[in-house]
Formats: structure tokens, C-alpha cells, sequence
């Protein structure tokens, strides 16, 4: 095991690196977390345990290879103890997800985008919480798959075959057919 | 994204059902107010959960200097009386005369009936912050013992007899199979000395495996998922999950002899 670092000397450094990555992700590991099912009243608690962990992780010395995947990570953890712990299945998305109205578009354009989210939500949430959390990770957060591999701690052919699988899913239940080109690398 | 990822479904022409709708999904996003509050949440509870800083002399100080003060005080009160030979007031030791700062706090952890460490005299604690209770609740003693306060002057003795973290999570371990109960109480006591110590993750493992084989299967469980949050790339992973799972066997079958399950095994 390796020694603990000497925590006097790296409180200030440590509270540097947690502000900015508190700052830079916290909006983006909340939308992961709601996307992974968590409710609007469980996701609060979750975002601060994962910031609890990543304080820890960093007072102890962690320094992530790669930070989101290392964020996003932690969140899907979270996100699986909270699940466990409830004894549930994940939430269904429901009208309590849908992002802000944007004044600048019309009311037909948005009726029109919030039938579509809906309509994704409802394809998304009949994966398997494995292969969502591909699909959400790979297509939303935009992570490479490596990385995708890495938060979700799989193998990278198991992250592929999950991606696949998915969007198979996602795109028959959307009633599309899409170029050959999406299937490649 | 790396040269061999596939195009992502967002960059496709001509499926804006698609495309419109995972840009949408990519706008939900948390109110400014609600990123505020959550900042100040997180912020509170990862400086609550921050181990205390390390021993130094200023916190040292902080711990003995009142306590000398207090002697001092009443030292020069007795020698006030000799000289002038009339007969003073007794001073009685009151909760008040102890600093607040060195009033007991509550336990780390869960309450530990009796430390199962043979812990050394208050004043020869460490000056760490969980040390604090031991000294306050010396203190009052001290006060009235103000004779032998003069005559041996009873600073802080040198930490002879403190054991190392080494060897409390040592003993822990050894007794882990025998008496579980012991090596629960080893581990509380490990978390009060040294709450951030090196060994925290072997105190952990310890702990949660003791509690199973107490037959307190939910919070071995409950400190098992939270030991997977803190340590996800520990090397005592499997051991945990392993121990978590032979703990829900137990649950649904044997709960009358937990000390003989499974755990035995290797």
C-alpha cells in the first residue's frame, strides 16, 4: 500500500482542483445522473455524494488519468448503490426531465422537440441500465469509448457490443434507419 | 473520440426525430440556483467527511496551555493562602473551568461500549483533535488534585505507550475470526486514533467483515457499498463483495450461527 500523502500540504491544492472540477462538471454529472434514473428529489444527494467521493479521492492523493471518465464513473456507482439500496428499478423519465423551455423557439417547434424527447426517453428507459448507460455515456456526454470502457469499468469490447446493442434498440423503437456508417469504426 | 470510435448518431444529416431530440436531452441541465445550493451542500458535507488536519504544536498548544493555565492559577492561589495564612474558599472543579474546545465530542463512528485498546494516560495522548475528550475529562481531576499538580508537574508525558496503527489493525486482524467482537471495538478505536491514517482501508475491510460475522448482516452491507464508493480500485474488492454476498446467504438461511458460516474460508 502506498503511504498517505501529507494532507497539510495539499489542502490548498486539493481545494483548488475540487472547486474547478465542481464548477466545470457538476451540471454535466447531474444530467448524467437523471439520465442514469435518478429522480429530481434523489439527485441532489447523489451529485453531493459523488463530489464527496471525489474530495476524498483527491485529499488522498487520486489523480484521475482521465477526469471524466473518472467523474462519470463515480456517478454511475452512485447511481447503482442508490438503486440497490431502493430495491428498484430505475425511474421512469417523466415530464419532470424536460430541459428549460428556450423562449427563442417557437411553440410548435418546441412541441414538436418535446414529442421527440419523448419519445427517446421511452426507448431509452426499455434498455437494460448497462446498455443505457453506453448509449448516455457514448451519444450524450460524449465520451470515447475508452473511456466509456473505463467509467463503467468493462472491457472495451463489452462497451462496444452494449453501444450496439443499444442503439439497435433505440433506433427501432424511434422507427428510423440510419447510414451503414454508424456501425463502423 | 478516438480514430476508432464510431460516428456518433448526433452528427447524422437527415433524422432530426434523432438528432433534435438528443440535443434536447443535452439541455437538461440544473438551474444556476440549483448549482448554487448544491455547491454550498457539497462543500459543507466534503469539510465535514475531511479527515482533521495532522498533529502539529500549535493544535498541541491549543490542548495543553489552558490546562497549565488552570494549574498555574490555582498554584499561585495556594501559594497566595500560604503566605498570608488565612483559610480560602475550597475551589471546586466546575464544568466551566473547562475550555469549550476541550469538552468531549461525540464518537466518529458508531458508540464503542469500552475502548478495547489499553489506552495511554490523557496526558500522554497525541495532540490530535480526537484526542481531546480524554484530556477534558481529565481535566476536572486535575483541578482538584492541585497538591500533586505542584509536586510533579504533570506535563504531557511522551507517547510511549500509544500503540502504532500497525499494530491495532494487527491485532484486529488476528482476532477478526475469534472474537469479532474485539476486533469491531480494535477498529473504532483505530478510526478515533488515527481517522486518517494509512491503514484506513484495511480498517474498513476489517470492520465490515467483523460486523458480518456478528450477524449484523444490513450495516456490513450498508459500510460494504460505501467502502465500494470510497476504494472502487481496492485490492480487498472481491473479499468485500464476497463477504457482502455470504452475508445475504445468511440472511435468507442460517441466522442462528453467523460465527460459523462461510467466512471461514480462505
Amino acid at each position: 500500500m502506498q503511504p498517505a500523502p501529507t494532507l497539510a500540504s495539499n489542502v490548498p491544492r486539493v481545494v483548488a482542483t475540487f472547486r474547478s472540477i465542481f464548477d466545470e462538471h457538476a451540471p454535466t454529472v447531474w444530467r448524467a445522473l437523471r439520465h442514469f434514473g435518478m429522480s429530481e428529489r434523489e439527485v441532489e444527494d447523489a451529485v453531493q455524494e459523488v463530489f464527496v467521493v471525489v474530495h476524498r479521492q483527491l485529499s488522498a492523493g487520486t489523480e484521475p488519468a482521465h477526469l471524466r471518465a473518472w467523474l462519470y464513473g463515480i456517478a454511475w456507482r452512485v447511481a447503482a448503490a442508490q438503486r440497490r439500496k431502493a430495491h428498484r428499478k430505475h425511474e421512469i423519465l417523466s415530464d419532470a426531465l424536460e430541459p428549460e423551455p428556450d423562449s427563442s423557439r417557437s411553440p410548435a417547434r418546441l412541441l414538436e422537440r418535446s414529442r421527440r424527447l419523448a419519445k427517446l426517453d421511452r426507448a431509452l428507459n426499455r434498455l437494460p441500465e448497462e446498455q443505457r448507460a453506453v448509449f448516455l455515456l457514448y451519444e450524450l456526454e460524449e465520451l470515447s469509448m475508452r473511456e466509456v470502457a473505463e467509467a463503467l469499468d468493462c472491457p472495451l469490447h463489452t462497451a462496444f457490443s452494449r453501444l450496439y446493442a443499444a442503439r439497435k434498440k433505440v433506433l427501432a423503437e424511434l422507427g428510423l434507419t440510419v447510414p451503414e456508417e454508424v456501425w463502423t469504426r | 473520440m478516438n480514430s476508432t470510435d464510431p460516428k456518433r448518431l448526433s452528427t447524422l444529416e437527415n433524422v432530426p426525430e434523432l438528432t433534435d431530440a438528443l440535443d434536447a436531452a443535452r439541455e437538461r441541465l440544473p438551474s444556476p440556483n440549483t448549482l448554487e445550493a448544491l455547491r454550498a451542500r457539497v462543500e459543507a458535507a466534503a469539510g465535514a467527511s475531511a479527515p482533521p488536519p495532522p498533529k502539529s504544536w500549535p493544535v498541541a498548544l491549543k490542548v495543553v496551555l489552558p490546562l497549565l493555565g488552570v494549574a498555574g492559577a490555582l498554584i499561585f492561589v495556594q501559594r497566595l493562602a500560604e503566605r498570608t495564612a488565612a483559610p480560602l474558599p475550597p475551589v471546586a472543579p466546575s464544568a466551566s473551568a473547562v475550555p469549550v474546545a476541550m469538552r468531549p465530542e461525540p464518537p466518529l463512528l458508531e458508540s464503542a461500549p469500552n475502548s478495547t485498546l489499553p489506552l495511554p494516560p490523557p496526558a500522554s495522548a497525541p495532540a490530535r483533535i480526537s484526542s481531546v475528550p480524554a484530556i477534558a475529562s481529565a481535566a476536572p481531576a486535575l483541578v482538584g488534585a492541585v497538591p500533586q499538580v505542584v509536586a510533579s508537574a504533570p506535563l504531557p508525558a511522551p507517547s510511549s505507550h500509544l500503540p502504532s496503527e500497525l499494530e491495532v489493525i494487527k491485532e484486529a486482524g488476528q482476532v477478526l475470526k475469534s472474537d469479532p467482537t474485539r476486533a469491531l471495538r480494535l477498529t473504532m478505536d483505530h478510526a478515533r486514533l488515527y481517522p486518517s491514517g494509512a491503514l484506513a482501508e484495511e480498517r474498513e475491510v476489517i470492520a465490515i467483515e467483523s460486523l458480518a460475522r456478528l450477524g449484523r448482516s444490513s450495516a456490513a452491507r450498508a459500510r460494504a457499498e460505501r467502502f465500494t464508493l470510497f476504494y472502487p480500485r481496492s485490492a480487498h474488492l472481491s473479499r468485500i463483495q464476497q463477504v457482502a454476498n455470504l452475508d445475504a446467504k445468511a440472511d435468507a438461511g442460517d441466522q442462528k450461527n453467523p460465527t460459523h458460516s462461510t467466512l471461514d474460508q480462505p
